[in-house]
Formats: C-alpha cells, structure tokens, sequence
C-alpha cells in the first residue's frame, strides 16, 4: 500500500507538471513521460519481487500479444508469494520477511577409491571403497551496509567443523578488510575449498606441509589494489597461528604474519598470466619450554599460472598451465644439555599441472608433483603422477575419474578415484 | 636471502621508493567522465549521448558471449577507475558482474550509489517466467529475457535514460547532453521507419532460433517464433528433441534458424539437415561483426541479412 500510494502522488506530481512544459516541445513530455514509467517499473520490482508479471503498457501490447501466441509461455502459472506484509508465508517471527535470508548452497562430494596396497591396515583413513568426501554447508549475505559475511560448515564422516567463515568490509576504494576465520593466501592452491580443487585431492607439497586441513587460520587481513597498470593485489594477514605442523606456539602472543602478492597480466584477448609470491613467519611449539629462542617458522612460496580461454568460444574451450612451490625453515630450538641449536627442520615442494577443456563438458588434466627439496635425508622425498578426466554436465554438477602413480619412500602405489561432486541453492560464484 | 629481504624492509629507503611508485601512478587524473558499460551495444549509445563529454569501454566485446564471462582481474581495474558503471541487468551478468564488482574496490559503482545503472528499468521485459523457479528449467533468467538491446523500439527510452541520468552527473553539460541525444534520435528515427519497412513484407514467417536471444527482435519485426535448437536455456539438446523440433518445421514450414555467433553451430546444422532449412549465423551485439559497429549499423546489417535469406526462400 505503501509504494502505491507513493506512486499516485510522483505521478499526480510529475502530471501537473506536464502540461506547462509539454506546451515546450513533445521530446520534453516525451522524457517526463518515460521518467514516471521508469519510476513505476522501478517500484513494481520492489513490491512484487523478481517473479513480477511483465507489465503490459497500452503502447506494447499490440505487438505483444501476437508475439506471445507465438511464444509458448516457458512455465505453467503457479501460486506465488506476494511479498506483501500481509502475506503469511513471508511473516516471521523476527519481522524481517524472507528476502532477507542469506543466500545458502550445499556442496555435495562423494567418492570411490582404489587403492593397490595398505588395504589391509586397519586404521588408514583411506581405504579401497566407498565415502563421502565432504558435505558443506554455506551461508552468504550482506549483514548491513557496511559488512558481508560467509558462513561455512563441513561434514566430514562424523566431524561437524567450521571451515572458512568471515567478514568482508571495503575499508576505502582499493582497501578491504576480512576477519574471521579464514584461508590464507599463502600460495593459490591453499585458497580453494575441497569442491573447487582442479583434482580430486590436494597437491603433495600442500598436504605435507600445511597437513590435512590446510592452512586455515583465524585472523585479520587487509588487502590493498595497488595503483598499478597492472592488476596488483597485495595482502597482508596477521593470524592466530594455530597449524600444528607448522606454528602452534603454546604461548598467547605468538601469532603468525602472511604477506602475498597477487599479479595479473593480459597477455592478449584470451590469455592471461599470473605471478603470486607469499611469505609467512610466525613462532613454533619446538622447545617452547626453554625459552623463546629460535624457534621461528618461515614459510615462502611462488606461483605461475597461464589461462587460455578464446573470447569467441568461452563455453567451449579452455587451456589452464599452474605451477607453484612451496618451501619452509624451521627452526627446532635449542638442545636443553649442550645450549646448541638443534638442527633447522627445513622441506619444499612444487607442483605443475594441465587442464584442457576440450569439448562443453569434457575436461582431460595431468599432474606432476614432487616434495622432497631442501631436506636433509634425500631417500623420503616422494612423487605422484596424476592424470584425470572430468564430465561436466553443467556448472552445478561434475564426474571426475582421477588414476595416480604414487611413488613414496619404498612403496610404490595406483590409486583410482571417482567423483561425484553437485552444488544446490544460491551458491557465490568463484574468484578468478 | 631472508635476511636480505629482512634487511630490505627495515630500510627506509626502500619504504620511500615504494611510497613514491604509488604517488606517481595515483596521479593520473582526467577531467572527462569514465564510464564502463557490460556490453558494447550500451557502450555505443553511451558514446552518442555524451559524445565529447565522457569516456567510454565496454568490458565485453560483441563476439562474445555475455552469460559466459571471465571475471578478470584486469577488467576489475578497469572499473576500479569507473566513475559510472552502466549495465544490462535482468541476470544478464549475474555470472560475474558481482564478482567484479566486489573485486573492483570502487564505492562510487556499488548498487545503489549514482555511479550504478540498471539499464533494464527503461524497458518491459517479455517471456518473465510465471510461478516457481527451478534449476531443472535451465539457465532460466527470473526477471525476463535480457537481450532486450535487439528490440529496436527499445533504443529510444534507453537513450533518454541514459540521457537523463548523465545530466545528473554533469549538469553543466545538460544542454550538450540533450543536442546529442536529439542528433542521435534524428538519426535513429528514419532508420527505424526504414527497417519496418524492409521487413514488413515478411510478417509472420514462421523461424526457429538457438537460444532466445532473438525474442524481442523477432516479437518487434512480427516475425513467428516456433522453438528453440536448446531444449532449456543453456542445455545441449538431445537428439529426440531435434527430431521432434525438424518436424514441426516442416508442417509449419520454417526455412530460417537464427544463430548467434558465440554459439557453436553443430546443433543448428544438424537440425538444418533434418529439416531443410538455413543456418543464418549472426551477431547479436554490436561488435560481433566489424560491419556493426555502432547500434544503427547493427540494426542495418541484422535487417539485411534476414531480409536476404527470407527472399532468397521465396
């Protein structure tokens, strides 16, 4: 009622206004007349919401009637929400109405696994057979005008855990801030959630360095949009520090600190380079007991990647090339009876893979990775070789059949995987 | 080499270094307006309103496909430096403006501030879907179609939009605004008379098309639309559905399906074998030909084309 009445009085307003300039010229009535048309379309939305009926106005509907004999109308008519504070389905008990749920998606994975040996020990946690990989369960939406939150939970097995859930909040033009708990841009891969990893498991120098769960933290970041020709994004994270392989310093003011450096060029129309370089350091839980000496863990990484996508056949085509590296310094502490450093605990690794979309829904990938530089026994470095297949019927639901060679210590290893992975509900679309 | 880079970022100097890299490149000022448009048919209208007054890009080009968009971080920055960012709207972008939005940095262009512009509210948009959405229906744009740029009755309000909502941004140069528009629609107007009548002898023919990409043109020209190659929006159609749609062609008669370039065309082929008629492949925008530079030229080359291929059924 309150929009229509509005309505009447800009249209009685702007109507008596009319007649005195239309005396100037018709292209005057004419742009008044469109002003009141956009006012009222701009206000039917807003009461009728997005399943609003086109309105029919006397000049278009000559034309459009015919257009929609012709025209089979795509979806049966069905009883639909008004929107109106009268309507009891959009009443609730808090007094906001429904159009202002977040928006929510659910990410299903499941996945059936190979394996040629270990089948046998009871307590790997993968096994030849069937499981789900993960559910996740997420929430999206603005919280006022300043800030918009993520929510995100995952179901793994039996564990219910938070993963990344925050708030982002543009500070200034080029500087926004995010709080909560978060992936840190500490390399490319490490910021991607299980259902958007280009294969179906994490690369070997991300699991062995960040372990199972990534290097997830709780923090604050601010990233900043350098003033550059280029695309220059810098990012700066102060976090808890909380990753056991990593930091885990048992006392209150050992946080850890991510600086990365995000670059983008467009080599021509279809191709686009990036360059990204991180550095982390922060305190560890070796020899914490004796004191805070040397016991610092460093953290540097390097990625390339090279995306193809031709302009003219962006559905069709695509070629992706990404490499990246990853090293760490460790530094072990002192040995409590001679007061000599221990030895530092220092590792690295890289991986480089293929992605090419070579028809809408087919992808075929391969991937090499290593990890075993800079240690000091060169017998426990360890390879994997991956090669994929993916059915990608629409961008809500993809089949992956992924075969590694995996060559570790002594054993050697085939691992077969099948995915299935789908999304439902109103999902944010993905960074570049 | 950590402790060199340790030793770099305690040195002032190389703060300062930084600091004046930054001072330099921030400085680059322009008195004109920066406008950023989605498509290039928007950017072409832009360009004959506020012609000498602003500075115009389209962050697509014609040939390519608007659902279907990289959200590039090089685009981001074209619209971190946007002081107006003009769009199509009903979902049209909604697959990456938002991410560009939010990646762009920019609070003059968020929704709801000057700097944002929602071209759809000029116009009424056909084939809104009735009752319940679902994922099953497709790529299915809840507020209507969008490719509403094809409808050439429709360019007229969408000039004087952006006609209006330019001299809110520069009122000084109101006056200038409204010559440029009045130049454009002298010019628009005899053309559009033009077009009418190069098509009117073709009133209801009956044409199939791809993607409902054509629906305003075909609706404005009183062309038929009999179906689509795609079952769904963005679904790959099946074989029995091909077969079904190439014999309702052949009752009717349909000797013309329209396909817009971005698409690949083995589908439309297939089903132009099964039924007899011919693929016209054709830019849906301005740009996806380099004939159709400018939307007037658009409207020329589309109504030449099909004008041409009906005849030649004849």
């Amino acid at each position: 009622m309150k929009w229509s009445t509005f309505v009447l009085f800009i249209s009685v307003f702007l109507a008596s206004a009319i007649p005195t300039r239309a005396q100037d010229s018709p292209e005057d009535l004419y742009e008044l007349q469109e002003r009141i048309k956009r006012l009222e379309r701009r206000i039917q939305r807003m009461e009728k919401g997005p399943t609003a009926p086109a309105p029919q106005n006397a000049e278009s509907t000559p034309s459009s009637s015919k257009a929609e004999k012709s025209i089979p109308v795509p979806f049966p008519e069905m009883p639909r929400a008004t929107g109106s504070s009268a309507d009891s389905a959009f009443a609730t008990a808090t007094g906001l109405t429904r159009t202002f749920n977040p928006a929510i998606s659910v990410n299903g994975l499941f996945l059936g696994t190979y394996r040629s040996i270990e089948n046998n020990i009871p307590d790997t946690e993968t096994k030849t057979g069937l499981d789900i990989q993960e559910m996740e369960l997420q929430f999206t939406a603005n919280v006022d005008t300043y800030l918009r939150a993520n929510f995100r939970v995952s179901f793994e097995d039996d564990e219910v855990e938070i993963e990344e859930s925050f708030v982002d909040l543009l500070l200034f033009d080029r500087v926004a801030l995010r709080a909560g708990q978060f992936y840190t841009h500490l390399g490319k891969h490490n910021l991607l959630h299980t259902h958007q990893f280009p294969f179906i498991d994490v690369p070997l120098v991300n699991r062995e360095i960040f372990g199972a769960e990534a290097l997830l933290e709780i923090g604050v970041g601010l990233s900043y949009l350098m003033p550059l020709p280029w695309y220059s994004e810098w990012v700066f994270e102060f976090v808890e520090g909380d990753n056991s392989n990593l930091f885990d310093a048992p006392l209150n003011d050992d946080f850890a600190y991510i600086l990365h450096s995000r670059n983008l060029w467009d080599l021509n129309e279809d191709t686009t380079m990036e360059i990204g370089g991180s550095y982390s350091t922060g305190r560890n839980g070796t020899g914490a007991a004796l004191g805070n000496r040397n016991r610092t863990t460093q953290i540097a990484g390097g990625n390339l990647t090279l995306k193809w996508k031709p302009a003219r056949q962006a559905r069709y085509k695509t070629l992706v090339w990404q490499s990246e590296y990853i090293r760490t310094w460790k530094e072990t502490g002192v040995n409590a009876l001679s007061g000599l450093d221990n030895p530092d605990d220092n590792k690295g690794g890289m991986y480089s893979y293929l992605q090419y979309q070579f028809a809408e829904q087919w992808w075929i990938q391969a991937r090499y990775g290593y990890f075993g530089f800079h240690q000091a026994e060169a017998a426990n470095d360890q390879q994997r070789t991956t090669l994929l297949l993916g059915y990608v019927p629409s961008e809500f639901s993809a089949i992956r059949l992924q075969y590694s060679y995996i060559d570790e210590d002594i054993s050697n290893e085939h691992q077969v995987l099948l995915q299935l992975n789908f999304s439902l509900g109103s999902h944010p679309a993905h960074r570049y | 080499m950590i402790k060199t880079l340790e030793q770099a970022i305690k040195q002032p100097l190389s703060w300062f270094l930084i600091l004046m890299l930054l001072v330099c490149f921030s400085g680059t000022a322009n008195a004109q307006l920066k406008v950023i448009t989605t498509t290039q048919d928007i950017a072409s209208l832009v360009q004959a309103v506020g012609k000498g007054l602003v500075e115009v890009e389209s962050l697509t080009q014609g040939y390519q496909d608007t659902h279907f968009v990289q959200a590039k971080p090089s685009l981001m920055l074209k619209m971190n430096r946007a002081d107006l960012l003009i769009y199509q709207g009903l979902e049209l972008e909604v697959g990456w403006l938002p991410l560009l939005l939010q990646g762009a940095r920019n609070a003059d262009i968020q929704l709801g501030k000057h700097g944002n512009l929602d071209l759809s509210l000029a116009i009424d948009p056909i084939e809104v879907p009735q009752g319940k959405l679902d994922r099953s229906m497709g790529d299915v744009h809840a507020f209507g179609n969008p490719h509403y740029m094809l409808d050439p009755g429709n360019i007229k309000p969408i000039v004087y939009f952006i006609a209006d909502h330019l001299s809110k941004l520069l009122p000084a140069q109101a006056a200038q605004i409204k010559s440029n528009r009045k130049q454009f629609i002298n010019r628009f107007e005899p053309k559009l008379k033009e077009w009418k009548d190069q098509m009117a002898p073709f009133a209801d023919t009956p044409v199939v098309t791809y993607h409902r990409t054509w629906s305003y043109f075909l609706r404005y020209f009183h062309l038929t639309h009999i179906g689509t190659v795609e079952p769904k929006p963005g679904i790959q159609p099946s074989p029995s559905h091909l077969s079904d749609l190439a014999q309702t062609m052949k009752e009717k008669n349909v000797h013309l399906i329209l396909h817009a370039i971005y698409y690949q065309d083995k589908f439309s082929k297939l089903l132009a074998g099964k039924s007899g008629a011919r693929v016209l492949t054709l830019p849906p925008s301005v740009g996806g030909v380099p004939e159709a530079s400018d939307t007037i030229k658009l409207f020329d080359y589309l109504v030449n084309q099909i004008t041409r291929a009906l005849s030649s059924n004849e």
